[in-house]
């Protein structure tokens, strides 16, 4: 019994949580006991009380929303160009022969290059952090669609030729559903990237959202606030990805190892 | 090329006598498939011809390598023949006839994980052959399900089930789309012994029941005796047909006393001679 309690507990989150309690609890003694008396690093427990506070004064959870609203326009349009072009790409070799070169061109420059030329065309407005996002989610996304869908076995399509499925009958019904194990992961990645490309954008060229509030308050000494930032960050990505962790489970269940040998 | 005896006569007609349906025969003309490769071009059929009647059950066997399969894909339209013309009933398909339904040797891919047996079935009710007449779609998966001796499943999914279960759903989604021909691509050679010998038996009885031409590929003799009505032998290494034999085994065929008469062993004897030759 409890050698099979510390078998789940090795085996799960629970050690990594663990461990992140203790590493919590060591950095807290030191602060508390006075060996750790830097400015630059508060106590966790003082954090979290200024974290709770900025968040309710609204201060931080205005610039959330505003990072939170760009992160995810940005990746709603990626989604659609993403999907779209991952999938005809995936099922076109004329398209897949067009396209290829231009995504593997794009893809290797870092995204966050690319902004002062984006900033170049567009400004420095709502329409950058826009685009920045979109830029950012996009790749993951129409890579992973395009892989997916390519992945296709040759009998899962030979199923929807000798079913008479039209074209469109055969993405929708077929090549979709099976590559969305892919296309999640896609979703997921661009998702992540959105959101880290929309804070850098804030900070290299922004008046205001999460990036530009953890910049301000580090360049004004505002050491609490800048944390504050982080944990919010920190919390926002975890928080999306255990979301799309949950989607995934209760739609692609069918494609989890885990799941199918239960 | 060794013809003993041609089209079977009344022998390959279901039980119930009605009139077969014309859709369901098959008419193969001077097919052939030549991949060009960067050594060249290889032949993997020569030019075939032979026609399989409405109704009947027909196996094409031969060694590997030996275009079996090509032939079938090429019926199926999966593969373009070529040279040569197939005709289903009496016209000529580009692309995958609409009457014909194609059963793969491996059922795990070809099954939709995502979906239900039922939602599998589902699907090859809503894709059904032209002039297929289904008014309750439950109770069409009902029957289904019956038809293959599984009929708790409809809620379960493929990889919920066995191999040979599995295999099963695939012959029963085929058969939802009510084809006129079912083609079966060794279909039950990823099973084991127990149930391939059962698919074997279920084949045969849903032939009698329904009528549907059935013409399959394998590379065991002992399966083309045991289930065909006719035997279609394929010569080494794409040579075309080099026998086409009607078997004289009775209708009423069990795995057990029909493997052991005479008449099985002399047909087994027969195509391995053949197919050795």
């Amino acid at each position: 019994m409890v050698k099979a309690m510390l078998y789940g507990f090795f085996k799960t989150k629970a050690l990594g949580w663990t461990a992140i309690a203790v590493l919590l609890a060591i950095w807290q003694a030191g602060v508390s006991s006075g060996l750790v008396t830097s400015p630059e690093l508060p106590g966790p427990v003082h954090l979290m009380d200024v974290w709770y506070h900025e968040l309710l004064d609204q201060t931080l959870a205005t610039e959330l929303i505003k990072t939170l609203g760009w992160t995810l326009s940005g990746f709603g349009l990626a989604v659609i160009f993403g999907v779209s072009i991952g999938i005809v790409m995936g099922c076109s070799r004329i398209a897949n022969g067009l396209l290829e070169p231009f995504v593997e061109l794009i893809r290797p420059v870092p995204i966050s290059a690319l902004i002062p030329l984006v900033i170049l065309f567009v400004g420095i407005g709502f329409k950058m952090k826009l685009f920045v996002a979109l830029l950012g989610a996009v790749f993951p996304v129409l890579i992973n669609t395009w892989s997916g869908v390519r992945g296709v076995s040759s009998t899962l399509r030979e199923t929807a030729t000798t079913f008479g499925l039209n074209w469109v009958q055969s993405v929708t019904q077929v090549y979709f559903p099976a590559a969305s194990p892919a296309v999640f992961t896609g979703l997921r990645l661009g998702l992540a990237t959105a959101l880290v490309i929309t804070v850098v954008s804030e900070m290299i060229a922004g008046s205001s959202g999460v990036g530009f509030y953890i910049l301000s308050s580090q360049q004004s000494l505002g050491v609490d606030q800048m944390y504050a930032g982080l944990i919010t960050l920190a919390l926002v990505g975890y928080g999306l990805n255990a979301i799309f962790v949950l989607i995934e489970r209760w739609t692609l269940f069918w494609a989890m190892p885990d799941v199918r040998s239960v | 090329m060794k013809h003993v005896r041609g089209l079977l006569d009344g022998e390959a007609r279901p039980d119930d006598g009605r009139i077969l349906d014309p859709l369901g025969s098959i008419f193969v003309h001077n097919i052939s498939k030549i991949y060009e490769s960067r050594r060249g071009a290889v032949a993997a059929l020569a030019p075939v011809t032979f026609d399989v009647a409405s109704g009947d059950l027909v196996a094409i066997v031969g060694q590997s390598g030996c275009g079996k399969s090509t032939l079938l894909r090429m019926i199926a339209g999966l593969v373009n023949p070529s040279a040569g013309t197939i005709r289903i009933g009496t016209q000529k398909y580009k692309g995958a006839p609409p009457s014909v339904r194609y059963v793969f040797q491996d059922y795990a891919s070809s099954l939709f994980p995502w979906k239900t047996v039922d939602e599998n079935l589902q699907f090859g009710i809503r894709h059904s052959a032209p002039g297929a007449q289904i008014e309750d779609v439950d109770a069409e998966c009902r029957r289904l399900r019956t038809l293959i001796a599984l009929p708790d499943i409809g809620q379960r999914y493929p990889w919920e089930l066995s191999g040979g279960m599995q295999q099963r759903v695939a012959i029963a989604r085929a058969l939802a789309a009510q084809p006129k021909i079912i083609l079966l691509d060794e279909a039950f050679s990823s099973v084991d012994a127990l149930s391939r010998s059962k698919l074997q038996d279920m084949t045969r009885t849903l032939w009698r029941q329904l009528g549907t031409t059935i013409l399959f590929v394998t590379h065991d003799v002992e399966e083309a005796v045991y289930l065909a009505n006719r035997i279609l032998v394929l010569g080494p290494r794409g040579g075309g047909i080099i026998a086409d034999i009607a078997s004289n085994l009775p209708m009423a065929r069990t795995q057990i006393e029909t493997r052991e008469s005479l008449e099985f062993l002399a047909m087994r004897r027969e195509l391995i001679n053949l197919i050795q030759a």
